[in-house]
């Protein structure tokens, strides 16, 4: 037998994963990747920015 | 690494057991992105690519009892995010691997699946714990793989 649990941001009470919503307060659990894969592939644009700066920078 | 003490590792888990349930092992584990990603975000560039698989691992601290195998999710500094829990006996499958660094633990459960890689320097005795927690959950398992 197995379960699993999450903790509400808002509320801070545990609610099972299985929900999409916390049970108490009806927070709907924000996907973590929703903030990740943006970031990310910021980061890849922001670098590949930079490297073509440098380069026309250096010509 | 070893940024996890032993008293913390159990203050972190008391909270979650049961009464009369004695916590036996802890351990500090990791699951990294898939390979084929990490090699992706290499290809792209270095400083952006660490940077994303920081950010993509996630951090375990399991402890083994005499009835359960919980397992905390956690960010920063111990702030649990997700707790699962495993009744010994009734674990569907177990594999579980050790090397020379890493001790692996991967539980095939198709409601609540968990696999991760605990470092032998991950916490202080981290390479003990996990392989006893290793043992404890294959026989604790109903199919040991």
């Amino acid at each position: 037998m197995s379960s699993s649990r999450i903790l509400c941001p808002r509320c801070q009470q545990w609610t099972s994963t299985q929900e999409k919503t916390c049970s108490f307060c009806k927070t709907k659990f924000p996907n973590e990747l929703a903030w990740k894969i943006p970031l990310i592939i910021g980061l890849f644009l922001l670098s590949l920015i930079a490297s073509i700066v440098f380069a026309l920078l250096e010509n | 690494m070893a940024r996890i003490t032993d008293d913390k590792a159990k203050q972190t888990l008391t909270p979650h057991l049961q009464s009369g349930e004695e916590l036996k092992n802890w351990a500090f584990g990791i699951k990294q992105p898939p390979i084929l990603l990490l090699i992706l975000f290499a290809l792209f560039g270095g400083i952006p690519a660490i940077i994303a698989i920081a950010i993509l691992t996630k951090n375990y601290l399991v402890g083994l009892t005499n009835r359960r195998f919980i397992v905390l999710r956690f960010t920063g500094v111990l702030k649990i995010k997700e707790v699962s829990e495993y009744t010994l006996g009734q674990i569907p499958a177990v594999k579980t691997k050790t090397g020379s660094l890493f001790t692996k633990i991967e539980i095939q459960d198709p409601s609540h699946p968990f696999k991760a890689k605990f470092h032998r320097l991950g916490m202080k005795e981290n390479r003990t714990h996990s392989i006893a927690i290793a043992q404890g959950l294959e026989q604790g398992s109903v199919k040991a793989l």
